[in-house]
């Protein structure tokens, strides 16, 4: 008979038997089950930093209304420094121009000019005096409480200066 | 679909979710028929039984990547092919480039049919690496010689002619059979003998 009739017949007779298969089994199921701890250890990681970053995520939130607070005084408080104090100057220089004919009203104008400007730098003062209540210790909100106070004493001294010329002006021309 | 395979489709989407009990089922399903296969590449069992568990763990590991349940069975005997080949390459067992005139014989590939088949079996694990491979890979792995030809990285002309001399070799060691009497097992004659 040809081998390869022979083979077809037989093939599956001469299949050797097989061993204990149960052992083998014993360490097919270790190695798998590592992979399945392997994907737990890899959730864990993952909760872990999902854990993390909400972490940051709050602390950041807690944080940003007094960041934001903290942002809107600082740019309330630095207009003085430039836009505001120079349209400041530029109003009260414009209102010291006006004809003296009308000075009753211009004290009138000059006078509440000054207050109003007077109680913008009040308001951001005590926000300032707040914020360093919350926050001890806290330069940023003591520069703010400097800054506006320096505010308000030029703005008195202003207000002192107006008020005499009026008064002189109001002597010397009964 | 039969029951059966509807049955083998349900075992292999609980293997997927990780079911060892699913896993264990597939396994006593198969490891017969995968012990036979690395036992023909490596003739003993402690390699056969490494090869066993490394398929084993290997295909529940990669089982997710399995798109036609049908294929499990012919995915399953790819995987020990491929690892037995790369095990006995890595024990630098050559392929290609064999000297084969070492294993000249005329050809002859009749044998008497009443053999045992346990002991053509024996004379097949007697047989040269090389030959012996492509013996296991055609006859019992059903792979046509081009299949052979890219596994083992020879040519289709190449894998036809080692198979015929393989053929030609075992005809002639079971025509020279010879039972020790004491110990009731075969013996090739000095001459016949294969080398390993």
């Amino acid at each position: 008979m040809k081998l390869d009739n022979y083979f077809n017949i037989y093939h599956k007779k001469m299949d050797a038997d097989v061993p204990d298969t149960q052992k083998m089994w014993e360490h097919i199921a270790q190695e798998v089950g590592s992979k399945k701890r392997t994907i737990h250890l890899t959730y864990m990681r993952i909760a872990v930093s999902i854990l993390i970053l909400a972490g940051i995520g709050l602390a950041i939130a807690y944080q940003l209304p007094a960041l934001i607070e903290k942002r809107s005084v600082l740019a309330a408080c630095s207009k003085p420094a430039f836009a505001k104090e120079l349209a400041y100057k530029k109003t009260l220089e414009q209102k010291r121009k006006e004809i003296i004919p009308h000075l009753p009203n211009q004290e009138v104008q000059i006078i509440s000019f000054l207050k109003k400007e007077y109680q913008y730098y009040e308001k951001e003062y005590a926000e300032s005096i707040k914020q360093l209540q919350k926050n001890n210790c806290n330069n940023f909100s003591i520069n703010i409480i400097y800054k506006t106070y320096e505010r308000r004493i030029a703005i008195l001294d202003d207000m002192k200066h107006e008020s005499e010329k009026f008064k002189n002006y109001a002597s010397n021309n009964p | 679909m039969t029951r059966k395979s509807s049955r083998k489709h349900k075992i292999i989407k609980r293997c997927k979710k990780g079911d060892q009990k699913a896993q264990f089922e597939l396994y006593q399903n198969y490891v017969d028929s995968i012990y036979n296969i690395a036992m023909r590449f490596f003739n003993n069992k402690m390699d056969a039984e490494d090869i066993v568990q490394e398929t084993f763990i290997q295909a529940f590991k990669q089982i997710g990547t399995l798109k036609d349940e049908n294929a499990f069975g012919g995915w399953l005997k790819r995987i020990t092919t491929n690892k037995s080949i790369s095990e006995l390459r890595k024990r630098k067992i050559i392929f290609d480039n064999i000297d084969e005139t070492a294993y000249n014989t005329d050809y002859d590939d009749n044998i008497n049919e009443s053999i045992d088949p346990k002991l053509v079996n024996d004379a097949i694990k007697e047989l040269p690496v090389p030959f012996r491979t492509i013996v296991n890979l055609h006859v019992f792995g059903g792979k046509k010689h081009k299949e052979i030809s890219e596994i083992l990285n020879i040519t289709e002309s190449t894998s036809k002619a080692r198979y015929r001399k393989a053929k030609s070799l075992l005809a002639n060691k079971l025509k020279h059979l010879l039972i020790d009497p004491q110990e009731g097992k075969f013996i090739i004659e000095p001459n016949k003998s294969s080398i390993d």
